[in-house]
This record gives C-alpha cells, structure tokens and sequence, in this order.
C-alpha cells in the first residue's frame, strides 16, 4: 500500500458514488477509506453551514438532514486506514457508553473482533462500510455524554430500540427515532510540553515485568544495642 | 512521649539542652535549602531500628539483645533521603523529620538489574552507582533536619529524568498493585514472552519497545470466583509504530481463558492509545506490576 497524507477539506467530496458503487470504488482503490456522511455537526440542527468538526478522515456531509435520506458515500484516500479504523471504533464507544460486547452485537461480530479492529487490524469493505453508518448515526444522536445516548439507544419504542435497529441494519429508522443531539463542546486545550509529557509518564512496561523481591545486597554486619532515651513527659496543656 | 515539634521558643529538657534559637534553626533551613529527594551521604553510618526481645528475626537483632537491648543499629555505608524535595526545604520547625534509607552495597548484576527497575525493593541512585550503591527500600528510618544539615551532600540525581525515576520508584515500592497469586502464575507466560522478546530487532520486539504501558482490569473485582479480564496495551498517541507494526501478537498470546475452578473465565486485549481510553478504562484498571510473590494470596 502506498500511503498518503490525511485529505485536506478540499480534496473531500471528490469522488462521490453511491452505495451500490462501494465494491467497485474497494476493487479500484485499497487505499481508500469510505466514509459515510450524514447530518451532524450542529447542536440540535437538522442542518447547517459547511462546517467541519470531526477529525479527518471522517467528515460529513453537511448537507444531509437528520431523517437521513440523502446520504451519500464519499470515497477519500489515505493510507491510515488501521488508524482511521482504531479512531472510528474509539469514537463509537466513547459517545455510546456500550461495552465491547453490545459494539459487537451492534456491528454483528464478536466482541473480539472488535478488539481486533480497535487495535489497527483492517477491516473488510462491509464490515468497514457499516461501522461508518454506524458511527454515523451515533454521532448525529450523541446526547452529550454516554449514559444517556446509551439510555437514547436502549430506550423500547415501537417494540423495538435504536440499538436492535442498527444492529439489524435498519439505520435509517434508527436515524429517525433517535434524532438529532447535541454537540459536545470540548474545550480547546493547549498541548503539553515535552518535559512535562515525560514528567507524568509511567515507568515503562518492561520495567515491571517479573520484578524480583529477594535481598541481595552486602553489609559491612556490625550491629551493636543503641542507647534510648525516653521522654514520658505528657503534652502540657 | 511527645513526638510534637518545638515551637520557635524552644523549651528545655532534662538535662539542660536547650532547643535550637531562631538564627540556628534557620542556618538548618539554609543547609538544607540545597538538599534534594535521592541525595545522599556516604560513609560509616548506622542505621537504628526496634527488634522483639522475644522474637528477635535479623542476625543484627540477635547480636543485640545479648547486651539487653530492644533498639538495634547496624552499620550501614550511607543513606539516601527518600523525604520529598518541597518538605525538605520547607522551614524546620514543620516538619523537623527526614526519612532516609540506608545505603547498601550490590555486585553489578544486580546493579543493573535495580536500573532496569527489576527490584523494586531497592532505589537506584546515579551519585553513588559508580561505588555500587544502591538505596534499601525496605529499611526506612527518620530524623531530624538538624542531622542532615550536617551532612556532607552527595547529589543523588543529575537530571529531573533521574529524579523523577527515583519518585516514582518509591511510589511503586509503597502503591503496588497486590495481584492474587493465581493472577501472577496465569499472566507469567505473558510476561516472560514479552521480557524475552523484549529486547529482540524484530517487529514484536520493536512493537514492545515503543508501549507505554500495560494495564490490567479485573471484573467484577480481583476477588471474585469468576473473573473477565482486559488488557489494555498503551502506546503513545503520536507512536508511529502503530501504522507500521503488526500488533495481533499482543493479543493472541494472551492467556487463554479458564474453565472453573480457574478464576479467569474471560481474557480480553486491546492495543491502544490513552487518547482511546476512556477515563473509566484507566481509573478501574491497574498498571501490570508482577513479582515473584504476591502479597494478597487466593
């Protein structure tokens, strides 16, 4: 594979296709990474400016409404797809709150596959497509904070919940029933400074593996009683 | 007895001493003022700890309990200072004590096993290393400032990376995680893979050599008949070997599950970044810290 930089806003958008172009766009392309848009972006809008806010490679089409019925598939190249994958499944899990389990029930694998792909191991064209769809709509419906887009995805409506709607691949009801949510406004932080990166760093791994307990040292061996005095005299008040 | 410090009055004791005046006390202060965590004294000292009569357990021990004595001190080649830098400098009216180590003499093996952080129970030291002195962790002992202010200094640590290797030294050897014993036996083949890998030019060894940290979680607790177990294998956020390492071997050496009467039913791993953790994956596990023996046996 050959790698490329991260796509610049610019360079997005080019090379729409639709859905059923996804197989052809993955037998053309290995380095591409699909990424599915739809509505999100601004608080409690169903639509808004062009604005981006999410990082790359994810980013959104902004003109899509919330009942996301005009979706499209964008096609974008980059050579991070293991990063853009381990980003993607962080992402799902930090704002849906869900274990490893329900994320694998969500994108129908085993939750060990999910671990897989969290830590860099690609994914196949389908199983990359829908956690983008996924994601997708998770984002759009993010509350806030993950205990309650959880509670949003686990909330009985019609018999069923958003969460069993994904997970059966009906993700545009579970778009229209989950609705919009808020934005998370995270406050922009400055980095930190090498030194003190360094200073709040652990002890590295391999420091700690086996440690041995034993008392190995030599010492000079004199000992001798020491002299005490004791002071019994109470605290005056 | 009256363990409180004396006031900047001072008052007198039995046998006439009087506590230090206020210009002494402030001479101590500017003595010490250049004093740091690790640093150290070097010559013959002696280090003083209480025994039971009845059931003396050192050699040192037994040698003075003949003469009668509860209150033991050995001979020891120097201390090291395990009192934090910003108590050390703080006036020495509050507070008065020093902890210190004493200082003990390894052959180099050992030596360097205590740089590589192998044993915990004792304190690398870069100012006395050359003479092969190392800080014994588990003998603590406390005094005065007065008494450190007359020594002469020998500075322990270099560099602030010295220094804070020492810190967090004595934060492991007092805040380790007590894995069960049947958790150590379980995750030793992992750990001993990875030792040996370690230091290997090859892509596991390279991978290994770029985490930042492993941590453990252990649910419901690490008491529990049946126990789900997550590693979290931590690199650092900008670690290219991300992208170009394969890192499934992390995960498909770990230990397979147990059936019962095994505790551990499921093993879980990631590899991620701390920018991938939640801030509830990294407060409810505990950094893989493994020895020989556990203190908290199933």
């Amino acid at each position: 594979m050959t790698p490329h930089p991260l796509p610049h806003d610019s360079e997005v958008g080019q090379g729409t296709t639709s859905l059923s172009g996804l197989a052809n766009i993955r037998g053309r392309t290995m380095e591409s990474v699909i990424v599915v848009s739809g509505a999100l972006s601004t608080a409690g809008t169903s639509s808004a400016g062009p604005t981006t806010i999410w990082e790359a490679p994810y980013i959104h089409n902004v003109d899509t409404t919330v009942s996301g019925s005009n979706w499209s598939l964008r096609e974008t190249r980059t050579g991070n797809r293991p990063h853009a994958t381990r980003r993607a499944i962080s992402e799902l899990r930090r704002i849906s709150g869900l274990t490893w389990e329900q994320l694998g029930q969500l994108l129908g694998v085993t939750r060990r596959s999910v671990h897989f792909w969290a830590s860099g191991r690609p994914l196949n064209a389908s199983n990359e497509k829908r956690l983008m769809q996924v994601l997708d709509i998770v984002r759009a419906a993010d509350r806030g904070n993950a205990r309650s887009t959880r509670a949003a995805m686990m909330d009985v409506s019609q018999g069923t919940t958003p969460f069993d709607m994904l997970a059966a691949r009906r993700f545009d009801d579970a778009r229209l029933i989950l609705g919009p949510g808020r934005a998370r406004l995270a406050p922009a932080l400055a980095g930190l400074s090498e030194e003190a990166k360094a200073a709040r760093r652990p002890l590295p791994p391999e420091e700690l593996y086996d440690a041995k307990s034993e008392r190995v040292h030599r010492e000079p061996g004199r000992a001798r009683a020491a002299r005490t005095a004791r002071d019994t005299r109470r605290e005056s008040p | 007895m009256n363990p409180v410090a004396l006031g900047p009055r001072g008052r007198q004791g039995t046998r006439g001493v009087k506590a230090l005046d206020d210009a002494s006390r402030r001479q101590v202060d500017e003595q010490l003022s250049t004093w740091r965590q690790g640093d150290c004294v070097i010559g013959a000292h002696w280090f003083l700890f209480r025994t039971n009569t009845e059931r003396p357990l050192t050699r040192d021990a037994v040698a003075a309990i003949t003469e009668g004595a509860e209150n033991v001190e050995t001979e020891v080649r120097g201390f090291a200072v395990l009192t934090q830098t910003c108590d050390l400098v703080r006036p020495c009216a509050d507070p008065p004590f020093v902890e210190v180590s004493p200082l003990v003499e390894v052959d180099d093996r050992v030596l360097r096993e205590i740089e590589r952080g192998r044993r915990p129970n004792y304190g690398f030291i870069p100012g006395v290393a050359p003479r092969r002195l190392v800080a014994d962790l588990d003998r603590v002992m406390t005094v005065e400032k007065a008494v450190v202010a007359a020594w002469a200094r020998v500075e322990g640590s270099r560099t602030d990376d010295d220094a804070r290797r020492f810190s967090l030294t004595l934060a492991r050897k007092r805040a380790r995680t007590a894995f069960p014993d049947d958790f150590v036996a379980f995750a030793r083949p992992l750990m001993a893979r990875m030792s040996q890998k370690h230091d290997k030019q090859t892509d596991e060894g390279r991978a290994l050599r770029s985490l930042r940290e492993i941590r453990v979680r252990a649910a419901p607790s690490w008491d529990a008949d049946s126990v789900e177990l997550m590693f979290w294998f931590i690199l650092p956020e900008d670690d290219p070997a991300f992208e170009t390492e394969g890192w499934e071997f992390c995960l498909k050496r770990l230990p397979r599950a147990q059936s019962p009467p095994g505790r551990f039913v499921r093993v879980d791993g990631v590899v991620q970044t701390l920018d991938d953790l939640t801030a509830r994956d990294y407060v409810e596990s505990d950094p893989l810290d493994l020895d020989h023996l556990s203190t908290r046996r199933r």
